[in-house]
């Protein structure tokens, strides 16, 4: 069953579309949201392929980006407070 | 197994739909504040039912528990940093992140 997986991936991938317009073109705040959106689904497309291509050691980075995203979220919303 | 697959594909189908709909609604909303709403269902609702997806599919084994740890980050992680985001776009507009009351300054500016 490898098709669904994959066709899901795309399907996510072509769905940040309208929210890289935001992460392009927006204001800063709303560029931040963006971004955490993207990384959201990004977790999800890495899980998806790792899945699609049962390989069990390609679940690391879905589970290290997971991880990542609340670090790096912090850290440009901090920036964002107090820099810029 | 059949039953497996078609219930696997309403999920990941589900998680898609959400994804889509939260994309076009970050686009979609005005500001940083409404915008952040839509970040939610794509943070939490749409990782749980991939993860079931997989679940699904798998049962349990090594590949369903690594899914399961990534999403417990994500659990963890997103209501921290919408509450962050929020405060600091509400720092950036105004200065401060606490309400001030009408005709009171808040706390740590000096009245002039």
């Amino acid at each position: 069953m490898v098709m669904p997986f994959v066709a899901a991936a795309i399907a996510m991938l072509i769905a940040t579309i309208p929210a890289g317009v935001v992460l392009y073109r927006g204001e800063l705040a709303a560029s931040v949201v963006a971004y955490e959106f993207i990384t959201s689904v990004v977790v999800m497309v890495l899980a998806l392929l790792a899945e699609a291509f049962k390989r069990p050691s390609l679940f690391e980075l879905p589970v290290l980006l997971a991880v990542l995203l609340f670090g790096s979220g912090l850290v440009f919303v901090r920036a964002m407070e107090r820099w810029l | 197994m059949i039953v497996n697959d078609i219930f696997s594909d309403i999920l990941l189908g589900l998680a898609v739909l959400i994804v889509l709909a939260s994309s076009i609604g970050v686009l979609l909303m005005r500001d940083a504040y409404a915008k952040l709403h839509f970040v939610t269902p794509a943070g939490l609702v749409a990782p749980a039912l991939v993860v079931l997806a997989v679940l699904v599919q798998h049962g349990a084994d090594e590949m369903t528990g690594e899914a399961f740890l990534a999403l417990f980050f994500m659990i963890l992680a997103g209501p921290f940093l919408s509450h962050a985001t929020i405060r600091a776009i509400r720092v950036r507009e105004t200065g401060d992140w606490r309400t001030a009351r009408r005709g009171q300054v808040p706390a740590g500016e000096k009245e002039q």
